[in-house]
């Protein structure tokens, strides 16, 4: 597939404004070609890859460089070092409203944005009757712009952008607003968009929409990338990051989809049977134990699943796959014990999930996850200890 | 390009209804508020300094006033409103990419181009009050009109770019405009200068600008186009100072609003 956009090693510095000597400075600097001196590093190291035909969403933290990092791609800002090239038709909508002029009507807003966009005043007269019929906002399109809801902006904006068709549609988190019903529309917008061969760079908080219209997904962290590849896995990291952050409880009840009907009871790690500790030493045994409820006589699946911290799978198996049968204790429980010996992982801290699935294996039913810590003084690199032999 | 010109000519359309044509009375102000302006100065000196120079014998003081004062007035708005051109659009220049100088450009055109009609409504009411303006010269004078619009321009890029960086810009400039205008032979024919000053003045580009104006409008003498050189020369000058100007710092606008 083309590459529509790449970003090679950018990174973007403010420069400090705040004092007029800082602006005369960086005048004097600008006009002389060099470049200006010191300011706040927002974004680092970056280097990111757009092909056509790819969803791509970028999510990370508040104050993480996001917008910045949209900014740069789109060409509003310029990087202070690196490389940015776009060959494709961009068209982007970031924040709310943006480009809207307050005073102007809604019909002459959408003028306005349309020749932003590269719009010719013939295509923008073709196209008027569509951009109407999608905003959907009545007579109001007559009226400023200032008396408009926050919804009512971005309904003009979408509508405008839907207009255009881009090669390129970036977004900055516009479908936090509108109601439901709009959002609806441009999701679907966006998905027939998406299969007419459109490319998609989206910013949302929202792990739902981002999972539903993005195949891929970029973590950004403090300014730089984190974590990149397959959206599940991006947005499970960073949830689990952000729980991280949150929580510090020790048991997470993670999920609870109603399915009442298998549940965890019980779950306990340690170093031999029977123990509670969330302390092992490296290449020690970890074992776990966990009860389960069984309502019939068809006994539930169980998924062990061993994350690191930040919450990267490392390891996964469930009790159908080795075609373990639970043991019976009875009172509608059931019990399932592994044990993991000679662990291979290395210092660190780590999280072990149990699901309850149904007896199929395929729903999970209830999630718990308890941390626990590894220690050593092991200077291996990595999550884990992998058998190897040195030759000479 | 392409893109630009469609801004462009959005920007002005948007600029001329806004400033000029949504208000009922902004048409009319466009022609009053340099009418009033016009009128006191005419009262001040001709009424009570009782200015008398041989240039305006023939065609009385105030026609004399009005063929140079309303391009000063273009130019010179052109350019006072162009100061807050790019740093008023922070919010679009912040959110979408676009080239920061349509802006200016889009100001300088709009502020011409309802001033040129201003113009020529003046020029038209003179006849009517009998006042012998040479038609032919018109043709001339649109390209003393030109010459004036580019320098606009120029200073309009200039000053615009400027002022993102120094915000003090848009406070300090109508002063200096109005020493402009007062060193300019606007008031006053360039023959009333003293000597020792004459040579100041033929820097100024405005000065020759401004006496070709009266020669074809209001003398029908269309010998002195040697007379425009040097301001052709200081214009070009200046508009290629301002491009490279702007275009060193309008990549970094975004990092200083």
């Amino acid at each position: 597939m083309p590459l529509l956009a790449e970003l090679i090693a950018v990174e973007k510095i403010f420069p400090h404004t705040t004092h007029s000597k800082d602006r005369l400075k960086a005048l004097v600097r600008l006009l002389m070609g060099r470049k200006i001196g010191t300011g706040s590093r927002v974004l680092h190291d970056i280097d990111l890859q757009v092909r056509r035909g790819e969803s791509l969403a970028i999510i990370g933290a508040n104050g993480a460089g996001k917008s910045t990092l949209l900014k740069i791609l789109t060409g509003v800002l310029r990087p202070t070092s690196g490389k940015v090239m776009v060959n494709a038709s961009v068209a982007a909508l970031l924040e709310l409203g943006a480009g809207f002029q307050n005073e102007f009507s809604g019909m002459e807003n959408i003028r306005l944005k349309a020749s932003l966009l590269g719009m010719s005043r013939q295509e923008l007269a073709e196209k008027l009757d569509d951009i109407l019929a999608f905003a959907d906002i009545g007579e109001s399109i007559h009226e400023p712009v200032k008396h408009y809801s926050s919804g009512m902006v971005v309904r003009l904006g979408f509508a405008v952008i839907t207009a255009v068709n881009p090669d390129l549609l970036i977004t900055d988190e516009i479908l936090a607003v509108g109601d439901e019903s709009f959002q609806q529309k441009c999701i679907r917008w966006i998905e027939q968009y998406l299969e007419n061969g459109g490319t998609l760079l989206m910013v949302s908080h929202s792990m739902y929409q981002v999972q539903k219209l993005c195949k891929q997904a970029v973590w950004i962290d403090a300014g730089t990338i984190r974590m990149s590849g397959d959206v599940f896995r991006v947005t499970q990291s960073y949830l689990a990051w952000h729980e991280q952050k949150s929580a510090k409880e020790r048991i997470l009840s993670r999920q609870s989809n109603g399915n009442g009907q298998y549940r965890i009871k019980k779950f306990q790690l340690g170093a031999a049977e029977d123990t509670d500790i969330t302390e092992l030493k490296q290449g020690g045994s970890l074992c776990v134990e966990v009860e389960l409820n069984q309502p019939d006589e068809q006994a539930p699946v169980v998924l062990f699943g061993l994350v690191r911290a930040d919450g990267t799978p490392i390891y996964g198996v469930s009790s159908d796959q080795d075609n373990i049968q639970a043991t019976q204790l009875g009172n509608n429980l059931c019990r399932y014990r592994i044990s993991f010996d000679q662990l291979a992982l290395l210092p660190g801290s780590y999280s072990l999930r149990a699901h309850a699935m149904d007896p199929q294996g395929l729903r999970v039913c209830d999630t718990q996850e308890l941390p626990f810590i590894v220690t050593g003084a092991s200077r291996e690199m990595g999550f884990v200890n992998l058998p190897h032999t040195w030759k000479d | 390009m392409n893109k630009n010109i469609t801004l462009i000519r959005e920007l002005v359309r948007r600029e001329i209804h806004s400033r000029y044509l949504d208000s009922i009375s902004g048409f009319v102000w466009l022609i009053v508020q340099p009418l009033m302006l016009l009128l006191i100065y005419g009262f001040v000196f001709s009424v009570i300094f009782t200015v008398r120079f041989p240039e305006a014998e023939t065609t009385g003081f105030l026609p004399y006033l009005a063929v140079a004062f309303w391009p000063w007035t273009a130019f010179s708005e052109a350019v006072m409103r162009s100061v807050n051109s790019v740093t008023d659009n922070a919010g679009l220049i912040d959110k979408v990419a676009i080239s920061s100088e349509v802006f200016p450009i889009a100001t300088v055109i709009s502020a011409f181009i309802m001033h040129s009609v201003g113009y020529l409504a003046v020029l038209l009411v003179l006849t009517a009050f009998g006042v012998d303006i040479h038609w032919l010269g018109l043709l001339p004078a649109m390209i003393v009109l030109v010459i004036l619009f580019v320098l606009a321009l120029a200073l309009g890029l200039l000053v615009s770019g400027l002022n993102v960086f120094v915000r003090d810009l848009e406070h300090m400039l109508p002063p200096v405009m109005m020493l402009w205008f007062f060193s300019t032979p606007i008031l006053y024919p360039a023959s009333m200068i003293p000597e020792k000053y004459t040579h100041w003045l033929d820097m100024n580009p405005m000065s020759g600008l401004m006496t070709a104006l009266r020669e074809f409008l209001l003398f029908g003498d269309y010998t002195n186009l040697v007379g425009l050189i040097l301001p052709v020369f200081i214009t070009l000058l200046l508009l290629l100072l301002s491009i490279w100007f702007f275009r060193r710092l309008s990549p970094r606008f975004e990092d200083f609003f």
